[in-house]
């Protein structure tokens, strides 16, 4: 009998072995991967050998020895460095994030390596030479996202080796530009590109024979991001292009009549109008029914072109843009674009006189768009002006939005309605896809009340940002009761909370695993975050500093930047790289003292 | 009995040629050539021996009532209304047949409807659908779920 039963439990695993193995290929999801893998022992193994993708969101929350270990057959690897206040020029530049210990992973082990991103990291010359000579034969996609450190000398060996590159992608890094030669370079050895991509940086010398070269020679050339070339000097470019879809950057500094008879690809759909100004905005008119993605970022549009232009693209899907927009071009969003999913809007702060009269983006905007876009997924928006309907109304409007920002600009010395309790109470009882929420106001803009609501109600919300919300201690603790899946939190301008409080909040928010705090009621010792001290919890502080940010050495501007937290779980343990601005927190430095 | 049957029909309609298959409880069942044809299995052996339709191939693999599903499967063009009505088990028996038999098509099909059944489910729901016993010790579950959480999962995109 039990000789049976052995027998059939037997064949039973081996019937799920079966079915797993012929399940495993079509399970893709990351988050559905991590379950599989802590199924039982094989399933652990057979995911860890046949797992194609990982993103890991800080380099230091693992090591790269680990990482090869659980996933030798790696395809694709995304790895994230610097905290994202990065962004805005608050952190180090040597903060960490480096790196030359993963490529040299890399280059030793993972020969299955197709696709690699780093974001917000500092790459070496080196780095992409060690990279681009081991890997270079496989290598598909190469993302640079937001790094620094290297030059153009490293981008030669990636040009030079990676004949079968498809994406090259380095938006918005801070990199050196010695010469164009890299970029001959990938002309000259690659046929299947189909993505190039240095947008936003620093790139000033190319060859436009370089880029005709690489239009005629890559037939899957679909999505283009430069810097500022002449848009005249394109025209072959454009006519050699014909797959291409997407195209950001150029300036126009002829004679606006030159620019009439340009003719862009067929197929393009989305667009970047670096430096465009009101006169060559006619050379778009003729694709704009076509257009899915529109960057206004840089185009130097005032408000009454925003609204020109906007009425003639009925598909648009995501629209990024400045203030200068204002709420007469976000009534004609609202009008005309029904399709609109992402719509960015940042602060514009060289955009007088561009501007309406009221050309301010404020309550207004935010009405008409909950009522004329119910697709909006993601939103986010600077505002000069704000009132607690205009957030009920995309609570009781906007049911797909998952990702909402709002940042309160300080430009205005007169808010019409604060503080935002209620409706921020309205906008997360409504809004209950919100995945990631953002609330950035000024002191008054949100009490404790308010910020006790931001817990109760985000039962969802994975990653928050908050700057100058709540008003003691109370308020922060309250909050931390709530936010039952709250992973990554991000505070600004809070001086009224003391590090004890932030302490114990860090401990109840029960999902947390990064926390990264400026501006706090900080002490000289930072002794009271020990109360969140526990295992695998690093925590590091940057103290307050005096940061020159111009390069004026005759007149340095100084700015004092607040003392910096930065919390989070790692399996590697404290790490060893940081610099003299950092101090990692531990407790043995304490005992004594 | 059942060859008799099978030379009438023959003789009766040309076109839809049958093979009998012998499922493991030992039932007879004939079924049209198309879809025995997407049975590779059985497919590779009827043209290499230019076998005799009649005798019954044998799949002691695949029970009557898998078959049946499959059959109906092939004839509804992968219905995924009709595939709903599968319990669990049902959905395992017609995937592990279907690699069996090496159907490509249904197998891909199924394979995708229990992937999709197990998106965003928990470690438990996984253990139970699959009948499968945890054999982590606690502390190295632990060390997984840890690692999972800590590392491996991607929030922010900006």
């Amino acid at each position: 009998m039990e000789d049976r039963d052995t027998r059939r439990m037997a064949t039973a695993t081996k019937l799920s072995d079966v079915v797993l193995d012929c399940v495993m290929p079509y399970i893709h999801d990351p988050k559905d991967r991590d379950a599989v893998s802590q199924v039982c022992r094989r399933w652990y193994e057979l995911d860890s050998l046949t797992r194609k993708h990982v993103t890991i969101a800080l380099c230091y929350t693992t090591t790269p020895d680990r990482l090869r270990r659980r996933f030798p057959h790696l395809e694709s690897l995304k790895l994230k460095g610097k905290p994202r206040a990065a962004m805005f020029n608050l952190i180090p530049e040597d903060w960490g994030g480096f790196v030359t210990p993963w490529v040299k992973e890399i280059s030793h082990y993972f020969d299955c390596l197709k696709s690699l991103h780093f974001r917000r990291m500092i790459v070496t010359d080196s780095d992409l030479q060690v990279l681009a000579r081991s890997r270079g034969h496989i290598l598909q996609a190469l993302k640079l996202d937001k790094c620094s450190g290297f030059s153009t000398d490293g981008l030669y060996f990636i040009g030079r080796f990676c004949r079968n590159l498809r994406i090259l992608f380095l938006e918005e890094s801070s990199l050196v530009e010695n010469d164009g030669d890299w970029l001959h370079q990938l002309a000259l050895n690659n046929t299947v590109l189909e993505t190039l991509n240095f947008y936003l940086t620093d790139i000033a010398n190319v060859r436009i024979q370089d880029l005709e070269l690489i239009a005629r020679n890559c037939p899957n050339l679909n999505s283009v991001k430069i810097t500022d070339c002449e848009i005249l000097d394109l025209l072959n470019f454009f006519r050699c292009a014909s797959a291409l879809e997407e195209f950001c950057g150029g300036s126009y500094n002829e004679e606006s009549e030159k620019y009439a008879a340009i003719s862009l690809p067929a197929k393009l759909s989305r667009l970047g109008l670096t430096y465009i100004t009101k006169n060559e905005m006619p050379i778009v008119f003729p694709y704009a029914a076509l257009l899915k993605k529109l960057d206004l970022l840089y185009a130097m549009l005032d408000t009454e072109d925003h609204c020109t232009l906007i009425q003639r693209c009925p598909n648009l899907e995501v629209l990024e843009s400045r203030n200068v927009i204002g709420d007469r071009g976000l009534e004609v969003l609202a009008r005309c674009c029904r399709k609109l999913k992402r719509l960015r809007i940042e602060r514009g702060d060289d955009d007088q006189g561009m501007e309406d009269e009221e050309g301010v983006v404020s309550q207004r905007g935010l009405i008409a768009l909950s009522h004329g876009c119910p697709e909006l997924e993601y939103m986010a928006v600077y505002v000069s002006d704000i009132t607690n309907a205009s957030l009920e109304h995309i609570g009781t409007h906007l049911k797909n939005l998952c990702d909402f920002r709002l940042v309160l600009l300080d430009r205005e010395e007169k808010i019409t309605d604060l503080p935002l309790d209620n409706g921020v109470r309205a906008l997360l009882r409504g809004c209950d896809k919100l995945r990631r929420f953002a609330l950035y106001l000024r002191p008054g803009g949100l009490t404790d009340v308010g910020l006790g609501y931001i817990g109760q109600y985000s039962p969802n919300v994975r990653w928050m940002l908050l700057g100058y919300v709540g008003e003691t201690d109370e308020g922060l603790l309250e909050f931390s009761r709530g936010c039952p899946s709250l992973q990554k939190l991000e505070m600004r301008g809070c001086s009224f909370f003391s590090e004890y409080a932030l302490a114990v909040a860090a401990t109840q928010l029960t999902s947390l695993r990064y926390l990264w705090v400026q501006g706090y009621g900080a002490s000289p010792s930072g002794r009271d975050l020990l109360a969140m001290a526990r295992p695998y919890w690093n925590i590091e502080l940057i103290p307050s500093r005096r940061v020159v940010v111009n390069n004026q050495p005759e007149e340095p501007v100084v700015v004092e930047h607040p003392a910096h937290i930065l919390a989070y779980y790692s399996l590697a343990g404290p790490r060893t790289d940081f610099p003299d601005t950092v101090i990692p927190l531990d407790l043995a430095t304490y005992v004594d003292t | 009995m059942q060859k008799t049957e099978g030379e009438e029909s023959k003789a009766e309609n040309e076109e839809v040629k049958q093979v009998t298959l012998m499922t493991s409880d030992g039932v007879k069942m004939k079924v049209e050539i198309s879809i025995v044809y997407e049975m590779e299995i059985v497919r590779s052996f009827i043209e290499v021996n230019d076998a005799d339709h009649s005798v019954p191939f044998p799949l002691p693999n695949v029970s009557s009532h898998t078959l049946d599903l499959i059959i109906e499967l092939v004839k509804n063009e992968y219905d995924d209304e009709f595939m709903k009505t599968f319990s669990h088990d049902e959905l395992k028996e017609v995937l592990v047949a279907a690699n069996y038999l090496n159907m490509k098509t249904l197998l891909d099909f199924i394979a995708t409807a229990i992937a999709n059944l197990l998106e965003k489910k928990s470690v438990e729901f996984i253990r139970n659908f699959f009948n499968i016993v945890n054999d982590f010790t606690p502390e190295e579950e632990a060390e997984i779920r840890k690692t999972n959480e800590w590392v491996f999962q991607d929030l922010d995109e900006d």
